[in-house]
C-alpha cells in the first residue's frame, strides 16, 4: 500500500556517537576501502574500466560514512536503488560480451573470463548494500563482500605492490573486526556502566605480526596439489625482464617493463691450464631459444607452428654417440662451465660463437653424463636430458678473439628458405616503406646502388647483398637516432600490427620490438632471418665466475647469409652452398644501458626488484621446491656470512682488533641496556604497586600535613598510636577536638582501605578530601 | 571448554572455502589469505584461552527470596592473577534467569562485583547453574568458556498476597470467640516482656533482645529469657494440602493461593514479636514448624511451604497427635487449605474440644489481596566495583 510506504530517505535523530562506535564506523569503511583498492589494483591490467567502478565505490563509501546514522534509504528505496546498479552492471557485462573487438573473451579462456567481471559486480553489490539500513548483521554482510573483493584480486593480482596493499587490508581488517566485538558488546549491553576498554595500537601490531608469522609458517608447509595458477593470455601492463619457462615474444602487451636480478645460471670460465679465465668479452651472446614464425604480433617456436611449407620439430645431425669429451679447438682454447640457477626452458644457453668443427663434434658436453647433444634445426644444441638446477650442467669450449657474430656453416639443404622468410599479409605495407628505406640509404651512401640494381623482379634481394642490406638496416635502426630504446611499452594504434605501430609511429621499444621490427623488415626484402633469445653480458665476480641475470635478458635477430668474397675481378661472389648465420643487434646499445643504469641508480626500484622477486617466488610462484631451494639458499647465505664474520673477528690485523674492540663494546651496550631495562621494569612496577596503594594516598597527605607541623610517625608507633598522639597534641589548639577527630577518622579509614580491603567510595573520597583541606588550613 | 560462536562457524566456513578454492586452483595468494584467516582465529583462542586463569566466583544469596518478586544478588568475581583479563563474559544462570556482564577488564588482584537481579516465577527448590566465565576477546570469533564458581541450590519462599492484619486479628477474634463479639488480641509490650518465666539457651529464631547478657556471661553460653505466654497471640496454623485440580503448570492455584495465603499470615504474625507460631502442614508425614516469631521463624515458615508438594491430607488423628505437644490453651487454630477444610476442621475440633477455624483464600476476601500490589519494580541495572585485595 503506497500510503504504508516509508519515504524513500529516512532522516533518523542523530544521536551522539560513541567513541567505540565512531572507531568501529571508521575502521569498516577504511578495511571495505582498502579491499577496493586491492581489487581495482589488481584488476586494472585486464580492464581499464574497473577504475570508474572504484571511483564509483570510493564516492559512494565516503558519502555513507558521513551520512551514517544521520540519512539512510528505506528498505524498499534501497532495494530499487540496488535494481537499478544490478540492471546497469548486466547491460554493462553483456556489452562487454558482444563488444565487436571480443575485450576479454578472445584473450582469456571460460570460465576464467568470468573472474574479472566479478571484480565489478562485487564493487556494484557493495554499494548497494552500503545504501540499506545497517543492522549488525550488515556489517558482517559489508565486510564479506570487502573478503569477496579481496579474494577475487588474489586470484588476479602479481606483483609485490599487491601484496602490500593485501597487509594493508589485513591489519585494517584486524583493526575494524577487534572494534567489531567491542561494538556488539556496547551495542548488547547500551545500559551498562562498564567502560569498554579500546585496543591499542601496539598491541594490535603485535597481533598482526603473530598472524603474519603464522601464516606464512602455514603457507610455506602446506602441501600443494600441484597445480600453478595462471591467468592464461591476460595481457599484463607489468612485465619483467626476462625470460620464463616457456619463453615466448608477445609484442602486444603495454605497460612498464620491469628489471629483474634474478641469477638465471653462473658460469665459471676457466683457461686451458686450469686457471680463471678473468677477460671475458663484456657483451658475450647467450645463446637460447629461436622463433621463425611471426603472426598477430607474436613469435612462436617452430615447433608449435603449424604453417605451411615450416619443418617442424628438432633433427639431428650431430652423430648420436655420446660425447663426453669436448673436441680439440687450439692451445688457447678456454672452457665454460654452466651451472642453472632457475629453470628457463628446455634450450640451454651457449656463448657465442659456438664453434662446430668441420668434422661435426659439438663444442659442448654434458658434466656428468654421458648424454649425447644434438643440434636442432633451429641451429640450437640441446640434450637429450636437461641439467639440473643448482649443479654444474655442462661445458663448452671455445676460442679467444673470434667473431661471435659468425655462426659455423649452415646446411641449406636441412632449412626450409620459405619460413625465414615468411611474413603476415597484415605487414604488406612494411614492404613498400623498407624499400623507400633502402632508396634513402641508398641516397645517403650507407648502401652500394648496387643493392637495388640487382634486386629481382618478385622483389628478393640477391643473396650478395644479404649481409650489405641487413647491417644498414640494423645501423639505421640502432644509430640513426629516429628510434629510441625504452622500458616502456606504449602503443598509438591498437588497430594495426604492433611492430608497424613502432616503425610508423611510437618509435620507442625495448629490444623484442627493435629485433622483430628488423627481422621482419629484412623478410618483406626476402631476406631469411629470425629472433633469437637469450642473455647479453654479465655480471663478473672477479674470480672466473660470470653470473647472467634476468635483467640481461635480449633479443637480437640471425641472418642467414652467404660468405661473400671479392673476386679477381672485383665482383661479388659467393658459395651458394655454404650459408652462415650472422647476428645482428639493432636495439640502441648505448641507450640501453644508460636505460639500465638509470634504473639501476634508483635505489628503490633496484629495492623493489627484490621485494618483488622475492614476493613471486616465495609467494605467487610458491612451491616446496622454492621453499627448498631458498633454505637452502639463506643457510649459505648465514654460512657465508658466519665465516666471513669468524675470519674477520680472528684476524691478525688491525681490522681485527678493531672488530673485536667493537663486538666487545656492542656486547657490553646490549647488557648495559638490559640491565637498564630491567631496572626501569622494576622501578615502574614498584611506583605503581598493588592495588591499594593509590587508595591510601590520602593517608600520605595526612602525614605530610602533620609533618610540617612537626608530627611524625615513631618507627615503634602505629598509625593509630600516632593518631592518638597528635590529638593528645592538640588538645591546646583552638580547634582540637574536631581536628583530633579527624585525624583518627581519617587512621580509622586507613586501617579499613589498606587492611580491610574495602575501598572509599565517591562520597568518602569527596569527604575525606574536604576534612584534609580542613585539616591543612586550621594547621597551616 | 571451546567456544565457537555463530560468527566463528562463519569465519570458519569462510576459511575452509578460500582453502579449497586456493589450493585446488593453485592460487597462493588466496591459500595465503586462507592462512591468514586461520592464524586469526587461532590468535583469538590462544589470547581468549590466557584470559580465564586464575579467575573465580561465588554468589551471596539473598535473605528471602520470593517468587514473583525482583530479587538482587551479588556475584563476586575475583581475579587472582596480577595481570588483567580482558573481555570477559561472566554469565549466571538457571532455568528462569539468565544475568551476563562483559567486563571489559579485571584488574589484576582485585575482585569485581556484580549485581544480579531476577524474578522467580515459581517457589521451591531453585538450582542455580555454576557461575561460567566466557571469552571471546579480541575479535570475538573463537573463544573459551570456563566454571569458575560452584552451582548454588535456593529455596525461592512462596509469593505472598497483601493481608490487613487488622482486619485478619479482628476476623480471627470473632471466629475463636464463636459468639460473635470481638475479642481483642493482647498487644505486646515491654512489660510483658519483663514477665519472666524463666531461662533457657538460645535456639534459633530468638529474639536477640531476649538474651539475657549477664547470665550468657556467666555461662559463656548465650541464655535468652522465657517469658509467660500470653492468650491471644499465638497461633496454630494447619495447613491441608490436598489438592484437587491441577493448573496447566501441573499446580493446583487455589493450592498456590492457599499457599501464598497462609505466607502472608506467617509474615503478619512474625511481625508482631515474642508471640508462638506453629505451622503444621497436614502431608504425610505431617510437618511441624514452630517458634517465637521473628525473622528466622518467618524464614523456617516459609522455606517448609516453599517446599511443600500437593498430596493428600494426612488423618486427622495424626495432626492432632503431632500437634497436641505445642498446643497452648488459648492458641487460635487456623485450619488453611485450597478448598475451605471444614471436614478437618471439625474433627480437630471435636479432638481438641475448642474452637477451631477453617480458612481458604475465597473466604478471605475482607482481609487478603492476593494479587499483590507491590509490582516488580525494575531495579538498577548490574553495576561493577572492583575492591583491592
Amino acid at each position: 500500500m503506497p500510503s504504508e510506504k516509508q519515504p524513500a530517505i529516512i532522516k533518523t535523530d542523530a544521536k551522539p556517537r560513541s567513541r567505540i562506535e565512531s572507531l568501529f564506523l571508521l575502521s569498516t569503511y577504511i578495511t571495505l576501502g582498502f579491499a577496493c583498492v586491492c581489487l581495482t589494483y589488481a584488476e586494472i591490467a585486464i580492464m581499464r574500466q574497473i577504475v570508474y567502478f572504484a571511483a564509483f565505490a570510493g564516492v559512494a563509501l565516503i558519502a555513507s560514512y558521513l551520512l551514517e546514522g544521520k540519512w539512510s534509504l528505506s528498505i524498499w528505496a534501497a532495494n530499487v536503488v540496488g535494481g537499478l546498479i544490478a540492471a546497469f552492471a548486466g547491460v554493462w557485462i553483456a556489452f562487454q560480451v558482444q563488444r565487436p573487438d571480443g575485450g576479454l573473451m578472445i584473450s582469456l579462456p571460460f570460465p576464467t573470463i568470468l573472474l574479472p567481471y566479478l571484480g565489478p559486480v562485487m564493487m556494484i553489490l557493495l554499494v548497494a548494500k552500503l545504501l540499506r539500513p545497517k543492522q549488525t548483521a550488515d556489517h558482517w554482510g559489508l565486510q564479506f563482500i570487502g573478503l569477496v573483493c579481496v579474494a577475487l584480486s588474489c586470484a588476479l593480482a602479481d606483483d609485490v605492490t599487491f601484496g602490500a596493499l593485501l597487509l594493508l587490508y589485513v591489519a585494517s581488517g584486524l583493526w575494524s573486526l577487534a572494534l567489531f566485538f567491542l561494538y556488539r558488546q556496547s551495542a548488547q549491553r547500551r545500559s551498562t556502566q562498564n567502560v569498554l576498554a579500546l585496543p591499542r595500537a601496539t598491541r594490535l601490531a603485535i597481533w598482526a605480526i603473530a598472524i603474519l608469522i603464522g601464516s606464512l609458517v602455514l603457507f610455506f608447509y602446506t602441501p600443494r596439489s600441484g597445480t600453478q595458477w595462471q591467468l592464461a593470455g591476460a595481457n599484463r601492463q607489468r612485465t619483467t625482464v626476462g625470460l620464463s619457462e616457456d619463453p615466448s615474444i608477445d609484442l602486444n602487451g603495454t605497460g612498464a617493463i620491469e628489471l629483474s636480478s634474478e641469477v638465471v645460471f653462473d658460469v665459471q670460465a676457466r683457461n686451458r691450464d686450469g686457471t680463471a679465465k678473468l677477460d671475458l668479452p663484456r657483451d658475450v651472446f647467450w645463446r637460447g631459444p629461436v622463433f621463425r614464425y611471426y603472426r598477430d604480433g607474436r613469435w612462436q617456436n617452430n615447433s608449435n607452428a603449424a604453417t605451411p611449407g615450416m619443418v617442424s620439430g628438432p633433427s639431428v645431425i650431430a652423430p648420436g654417440v655420446a660425447n663426453t669429451t669436448l673436441p680439440e679447438l687450439g692451445a688457447d682454447e678456454f672452457y665454460l662451465d654452466y651451472t642453472l640457477k632457475t629453470r628457463v626452458g628446455i634450450t640451454p644457453y651457449l656463448a657465442q660463437p659456438i664453434m662446430v668443427t668441420p668434422s661435426g663434434d659439438l663444442p659442448v658436453v654434458r658434466v656428468g653424463g654421458t648424454t649425447a647433444w644434438r643440434r636442432n634445426l633451429d641451429s640450437t644444441f640441446s640434450p637429450a636430458d636437461h641439467p639440473a638446477v643448482g649443479r654444474v650442467g655442462y661445458r663448452q669450449v671455445l676460442l679467444p678473439n673470434v667473431d661471435d657474430h659468425w655462426s659455423s656453416p649452415v646446411n641449406l639443404q636441412r632449412l626450409n628458405l620459405l619460413a625465414l622468410q615468411d611474413y603476415p599479409a597484415a605487414l604488406q605495407g612494411l614492404e613498400g616503406w623498407t624499400r623507400s628505406l633502402v632508396q634513402r640509404l641508398i641516397e645517403r651512401g650507407r648502401l652500394s646502388s648496387d643493392c637495388q640494381t640487382r634486386m629481382g623482379m618478385d622483389g628478393k634481394t640477391h643473396p650478395i647483398y644479404y649481409e650489405e642490406i641487413a647491417r644498414a638496416l640494423e645501423n639505421y635502426l640502432a644509430n640513426s637516432g629516429d628510434y629510441h630504446y625504452s622500458l616502456m611499452r606504449e602503443r598509438a594504434d591498437t588497430r594495426i600490427d604492433p611492430i608497424l605501430d613502432f616503425l610508423f609511429n611510437t618509435r620507442a621499444g625495448h629490444c623484442n620490438r627493435f629485433a622483430s621490427a628488423l627481422a621482419l623488415m629484412l623478410r618483406v626484402l626476402g631476406i631469411p632471418s629470425q629472433i633469437v633469445l637469450g642473455y647479453r653480458g654479465f655480471d663478473p665476480h672477479g674470480d672466473g665466475r660470470y653470473d647472467v641475470k634476468q635483467c640481461h635478458a635480449h633479443a637480437w635477430v640471425e641472418v642467414l647469409v652467404p660468405k661473400v668474397q671479392i673476386n679477381q675481378q672485383h665482383r661479388l661472389r659467393h658459395d651458394p652452398e655454404t650459408y652462415h648465420w650472422l647476428t645482428l643487434d639493432p636495439t640502441p646499445s648505448a641507450e640501453a644501458q644508460a636505460a639500465s643504469a638509470e634504473a639501476a641508480g634508483r635505489w628503490w626500484t633496484a629495492s623493489q626488484w627484490d621485494r618483488n622477486n622475492l614476493f613471486k617466488s616465495l609467494i605467487l610462484n610458491f612451491t616446496p621446491a622454492n621453499r627448498d631451494q631458498a633454505g637452502s639458499q639463506l643457510w649459505e647465505a648465514l654460512q657465508t656470512i658466519w665465516t666471513r664474520f669468524h675470519d674477520q673477528l680472528l684476524a691478525d690485523s688491525a681490522e681485527g682488533l678493531r672488530m673485536r674492540t667493537g663486538l666487545l663494546l656492542g656486547l657490553a651496550s646490549l647488557l648495559l641496556t638490559v640491565v637498564l631495562a630491567v631496572r626501569i621494569a622494576q622501578y615502574r612496577f614498584w611506583r605503581r604497586g598493588p592495588a591499594w596503594r593509590s587508595e591510601i594516598m590520602f593517608h600520605r597527605r595526612m602525614l605530610e600535613i602533620l609533618a610540617r607541623k612537626g608530627w611524625s610517625p615513631t618507627s615503634d608507633q602505629t598509625p593509630r598510636e600516632f593518631t592518638k598522639a597528635v590529638a593528645a597534641s592538640l588538645n591546646t589548639h583552638a580547634d582540637g577536638p574536631a581536628l583530633g577527630r579527624t585525624v583518627a577518622h581519617l587512621a580509622q579509614l586507613y586501617y579499613r582501605v589498606r587492611f580491610g580491603k574495602a575501598p572509599l567510595c565517591q562520597d568518602e573520597q569527596r569527604k575525606v578530601t574536604s576534612e584534609l583541606d580542613y585539616l591543612a588550613a586550621k594547621l597551616a | 571448554m571451546f567456544k565457537l560462536p555463530r560468527e566463528g562457524r562463519y569465519w570458519l566456513l569462510a576459511v575452509v572455502v578460500l582453502f579449497a578454492a586456493g589450493w585446488i586452483k593453485g592460487i597462493n595468494l588466496i591459500l595465503l589469505l586462507a592462512h591468514l584467516m586461520l592464524s586469526l582465529l587461532a590468535l583469538n583462542w590462544l589470547l581468549a584461552f590466557r584470559q580465564l586463569h586464575r579467575l573465580s566466583a561465588r554468589r551471596h544469596a539473598p535473605a528471602m527470596p520470593m517468587a514473583g518478586e525482583t530479587i538482587q544478588w551479588e556475584v563476586v568475581v575475583a581475579n587472582a592473577r596480577t595481570r588483567s583479563p580482558q573481555g570477559v563474559l561472566v554469565v549466571d544462570e538457571g532455568a528462569d534467569h539468565r544475568e551476563q556482564w562483559f567486563l571489559s577488564s579485571i584488574p589484576g588482584a582485585t575482585e569485581s562485583r556484580l549485581i544480579a537481579q531476577a524474578i522467580f516465577p515459581r517457589r521451591g527448590l531453585y538450582r542455580l547453574e555454576p557461575l561460567r566465565a566466557e571469552c571471546l576477546h579480541p575479535f570475538g570469533l573463537v573463544g573459551r568458556a570456563r566454571i569458575i564458581g560452584p552451582a548454588d541450590e535456593w529455596i525461592i519462599l512462596p509469593k505472598m498476597g497483601r493481608l490487613n492484619g487488622a482486619r485478619f486479628r479482628r476476623w480471627l477474634s470473632m471466629a475463636t470467640r464463636g459468639d460473635g463479639r470481638v475479642h481483642r488480641l493482647a498487644r505486646p509490650s515491654m512489660v510483658r516482656q519483663d514477665d519472666l518465666h524463666g531461662l533457657r539457651p538460645f535456639r534459633p529464631g530468638d529474639s536477640p533482645r531476649w538474651i539475657h547478657w549477664r547470665t550468657s556471661a556467666r555461662r559463656n553460653q548465650k541464655m535468652v529469657r522465657e517469658f509467660e505466654e500470653a492468650a491471644g497471640q499465638n497461633l496454630i496454623i494447619v495447613f491441608d494440602p490436598s489438592c484437587l485440580k491441577h493448573g496447566p503448570a501441573g499446580l493446583d492455584d487455589d493450592l498456590e493461593e492457599a499457599i501464598s495465603l497462609t505466607a502472608a499470615i506467617c509474615n503478619e504474625w512474625c511481625s508482631q514479636r515474642q508471640d508462638q507460631i506453629v505451622l503444621a502442614i497436614a502431608g504425610q508425614p505431617v510437618q511441624l514448624v514452630s517458634g517465637y516469631t521473628c525473622r528466622a521463624t518467618l524464614v523456617q515458615l516459609l522455606r517448609a511451604l516453599a517446599m511443600m508438594e500437593g498430596q493428600n491430607a494426612a488423618p486427622a488423628a495424626s495432626i492432632a497427635a503431632k500437634i497436641s505437644a505445642r498446643l497452648s490453651a488459648d492458641a487460635a487454630v487456623l485450619v488453611v487449605g485450597a478448598q475451605k477444610p471444614v471436614r478437618l476442621a471439625s474433627t480437630l475440633e471435636a479432638q481438641w474440644r475448642r474452637i477451631v477455624v477453617s480458612l481458604d483464600p475465597s473466604s478471605a476476601r475482607d482481609f487478603y489481596d492476593e494479587t499483590r500490589a507491590k509490582s516488580a519494580k525494575p531495579a538498577a541495572r548490574p553495576v561493577m566495583q572492583a575492591v583491592g585485595g
